[in-house]
């Protein structure tokens, strides 16, 4: 490194008030971002942070409405993928980019841009056996990508980056498919490629890598930067409540009653993905009557599986869910609708509403079945109506008719239209899903309300959040989950923050937890 | 290398570029129907030029004889019975998006079951017609259940699977006809024996109308559409249709409602095979001649009518028209009768493409243009 910093060769990436918009949200707000050779810098943010978007525009996948980017002082301007990798930028995204059905070698061969016409593969292993040799990647090459493990595919696409000459690597969650010993042997690739010069960003929500492998550290929330810390001054207890948010919005906690009895008790609860891996594991709490209890954690942590599992949405692997002293584990979601469970999903555009059909038709959906709206087998349309005119003038939905095909409302106004339906009666229990994300202030404090009055009459709300001050302002008790379990079950009123963000991160609470992998508890800075 | 100045103010050309539409309202849906058929029209015109023949001289022929003539006309309505029952039925399954490809084998399934009740049964004459057409409908509807249950349990593609049998019903017909079923009354010929009298439709005076399955069509339409705008039902498989994430978030039984659905979609393409068998033929017959692709042209009929069942009936009778106007054309105008696979090819090949005519919209915009220094180096050096 030159001493004189001034007369110093400019960074390798420097991108500077990078802008972009969408209709409705900002995605990227001036973001700055710089990476210097032999550096990587961690992006840290939630979903919908806006990281994903700063990777399509440096990667040539989306234009920035404004701001600049310069590659070694130099300003560049990408209309495709195919200008970033002439400018020597690579990405391993998340999900790979390889044709499947063909071998390791032919993927290599189809990313490089002096292929022969004839015999593609053949000079491939004398070039790739130096670079496999240096970063410590074993690879087949005449094995088809199909049959490769997912740590074995992304070598494959780092492999490719490399062949192509990439200066800066963009990994996005490069571990989310890596076993520890995988991840570990990336870092070490990682470390490598540092040693030469090359420059990484690093995507990824999850504070134990970053803080292990970054140099500097970028937090984003609603597309803005809101932090930016250097490896040895980060703290991970921090980063996850700076990730989370702490807006300045000051909401007083209002008198809540006194909770009721036990309306949800949740036992040993344990739910399994599709390939068998725990998803949540040894979760047991409970939620009385005129309580609201709040789910914090990271995304990913087994939040949107505890939403299913309680709305009938996914099975449960093993456990009991009782709902007013009766057994509800595995029953569908029809009948627990019946038996008042109610839910506002995290997806309300995909889920919550059938986009293409009219705020009426939405505002009845799941309880169509029911009276007045089913006459038998019959819907009545003129019961229909009528409830859709109530309802639209009641919770102010800004539809111009009840005829209104919903996916050309805003954000704010579907989620109207799914609190009007899912809050309207008597529920037992209310499970929300990130409520208010992405709602203007005016939406989120009707949301807000909408969900005391449920507590005050008497319903066990649960409130999963990425927002932590509005867990805080709401909730009565917080429930902290981390891979899947419970770090921490804690009274609202006398929370310290800081407390949370080290549940969050598995640092506080999870020690006895038997699946946690290596570096977990480990790191303490 | 000096970059150049950038401090000029930006120059800005406008381009057009294709946008996403939020919604495309129904005017615009028709619009594009409509438009569709105008263009295959068109197209099919430039064909018959391309044999010699001049499109109007011959349009005005073909509709002189087919809708200016009452025998015409009932060759186009009777045409138009099996595309209505199946294009009617398909319209329920493609709301669900179940993408049944099968009307083809259902039909012929109907067929095959009403002959089988007409020709072996011995029921008394009266009961003989109402035996047929419920043995139609089941054997319609068992014909595309499997395909639905390979789909709701194992997510195995309808797609393949409804198309595949309608291979197994051709040869299941040719198979009967040549053996089992094979007509003892004229030897030589591969058909069944002809129905009594009472297992025949009756028919609109010397016409081959055979008008009880018109009215069955037509009531059908009505029925299916009353069952998607009236009824719980149908108001479930539209969700399925629109968005299985959140039908699924409404309780909607993904087994129950694609089962049902399937049966009365296929059943309806039976039915069909049902008045080709009874109210034309009178006999189970060679597959090509019982049915020249109605379970196709019947997923026109569908598309075309936009999945709206009453709509089905009018699409049914202008792809009715075009198979009468077939005849004409091999008769009148001497052209090879494939112009009337052609011209049906021409029409859903212009549906679809009009379909993203309705997803998006060209507008002009206006866009600053880059400096050149930043621009021009790294997007050209990577084009050439």
């Amino acid at each position: 490194m030159p001493s004189d910093e001034a007369t110093g060769p400019p960074p390798l990436l420097q991108m500077t008030g990078v802008t972009k918009r969408f209709p409705g949200v900002v995605a990227n707000d001036a973001v700055d971002l710089s990476v210097a050779r032999g550096e990587v810098h961690a992006l840290l943010g939630e979903n919908g942070a806006g990281k994903s978007t700063l990777v399509h525009i440096l990667y040539g996948l989306q234009a920035p409405d404004a701001g600049e980017i310069r590659l070694d002082g130099r300003p560049v301007r990408f209309r495709s993928p195919r200008d970033a990798m002439a400018a020597r930028i690579g990405l391993v995204a998340q999900h790979f980019h390889l044709a499947r059905r063909h071998t390791v070698a032919e993927n290599l061969a189809l990313a490089l841009n002096d292929t022969p016409a004839l015999f593609p593969t053949r000079s491939l292993r004398a070039r790739v056996a130096p670079l496999a040799d240096r970063y410590g990647f074993e690879v087949r090459l005449n094995a088809r990508v199909g049959t490769l493990s997912p740590g074995e595919q992304q070598r494959v696409e780092i492999l490719k980056a490399l062949l192509q000459g990439a200066e800066l690597l963009i990994l996005d969650e490069p571990t989310s498919v890596l076993t520890p010993q995988e991840a570990d042997r990336l870092f070490a690739a990682v470390e490598v490629m540092k040693a030469e010069g090359k420059g990484v960003v690093l995507i990824s929500h999850k504070m134990d890598e970053v803080l292990r492998v970054a140099d500097r550290i970028t937090v984003l929330r609603g597309g803005r930067v809101v932090a930016r810390r250097e490896a040895g001054e980060a703290d991970a207890g921090e980063l996850a409540t700076l990730m989370v948010g702490r807006t300045v919005r000051r909401g007083r906690r209002d008198a809540a009653p006194e909770p009721g009895a036990v309306r949800l008790r949740i036992e040993e609860l344990r739910v399994d993905g599709e390939k068998g891996e725990p998803r949540l594991a040894d979760v047991s709490f409970d939620v009385r009557g005129g309580e609201i209890v709040g789910v914090a954690g990271v995304a990913g942590n087994g939040q949107a599986e505890l939403a299913q599992v309680l709305t009938g949405l996914r099975a449960p692997t093993s456990g009991r869910i009782r709902l007013d002293d009766r057994d509800v584990a595995g029953l569908n979601v029809r009948t627990l609708f019946e038996r008042g469970v109610v839910h506002i999903p995290e997806d309300r555009n995909l889920v919550g509403v059938v986009g293409s059909m009219q705020v009426a038709e939405n505002l009845v959906m799941r309880r169509h079945r029911q009276e007045p709206f089913a006459r038998g087998r019959r819907l009545d349309w003129r019961a229909v109506g009528a409830h859709a005119d109530e309802a639209i003038r009641r919770h102010h939905i800004a539809a111009p008719s009840r005829a209104t095909v919903t996916k050309t409302l805003s954000g704010g106004n579907v989620q109207k239209v799914i609190l009007a339906r899912e809050l309207d009666g008597r529920p037992g229990l209310v499970v929300a899903s990130h409520p208010t994300y992405g709602l203007d202030v005016a939406a989120t404090e009707e949301t807000h309300r909408l969900l005391r009055a449920q507590r005050d009459a008497g319903a066990a709300v649960l409130l999963v959040s990425e927002d932590l001050d509005e867990l805080l302002e709401l909730a009565d008790r917080i429930v902290v989950l981390f891979r899947g379990r419970v770090t921490g079950v804690l009274d609202a009123d006398s929370v310290d923050r800081g407390d949370i963000g080290l549940r969050m991160a598995g640092q506080v609470g999870s020690d006895t937890d038997p699946t946690a992998h290596g570096g977990t508890g480990a790191v303490r800075t | 290398m000096s970059g150049p100045d950038v401090s000029e103010a930006r120059p800005v050309r406008t381009v057009w570029k294709l946008e996403r539409r939020a919604h495309a309202g129904p005017a615009l849906a028709w619009g594009a129907s409509i438009g569709a058929v105008v263009v295959a029209m068109a197209l099919t015109g430039a064909l018959f030029a391309a044999f010699g023949v001049d499109p109007l001289d011959a349009l005005r022929r073909i509709v002189d004889r087919t809708l200016l003539d009452a025998r015409g006309l009932s060759e186009v309505a009777r045409r138009s019975i099996p595309l209505m029952l199946a294009g009617v039925g398909l319209t329920l399954a493609f709301r669900a998006r179940f993408w049944n490809i099968g009307a083809e084998g259902q039909l012929l399934a109907g067929a095959i079951a009403a002959s089988g009740v007409a020709l072996f049964s011995g029921l008394p004459a009266p009961l003989l017609l109402p035996a047929m057409f419920l043995a139609a409908l089941v054997a319609g509807a068992a014909w595309g259940l499997g395909p639905a249950l390979l789909k709701v349990r194992l997510g195995v593609n309808e797609i393949i699977t409804t198309l595949m049998l309608n291979y197994v019903a051709i040869y299941l017909v040719r198979w009967l006809i040549n053996g089992p079923w094979k007509g003892t009354s004229l030897s030589g010929f591969a058909y069944s024996d002809p129905f009594e009298q009472a297992a025949r439709l009756p028919t609109w005076a010397a016409t081959r109308l055979h008008w009880p399955t018109l009215a069955v069509a037509i009531a059908l339409a009505i029925a299916v559409a009353w069952l998607l705008a009236r009824t719980r039902f149908g108001f479930e498989v539209r969700m399925l249709g629109a968005s299985p994430e959140a039908a699924r978030y409404a309780g909607v039984d993904f087994f129950k409602t694609t089962v049902a659905l399937v049966a009365v979609s296929a059943g309806a393409a039976g039915l069909a095979g049902f008045g080709e068998a009874a109210g034309i033929h009178h006999r189970l017959v060679d597959p090509n001649s019982l049915s020249p692709g109605y379970g196709y042209t019947a997923i026109i009929v569908a598309l075309l009518a936009r999945r709206n069942p009453l709509a089905a009936l009018v699409t049914a009778l202008f792809l009715g028209w075009v198979a009468a106007a077939g005849d004409v054309m091999q008769v009148a105008l001497r052209l090879p009768s494939q112009i009337v696979g052609v011209t049906q090819g021409l029409v859903l090949l212009c549906i679809l493409a009009a379909e993203p005519v309705l997803r998006y919209r060209l507008a002009r915009v206006e866009v600053p243009l880059a400096p050149p220094g930043a621009d021009g180096r790294t997007a050209e050096g990577s084009a050439r």
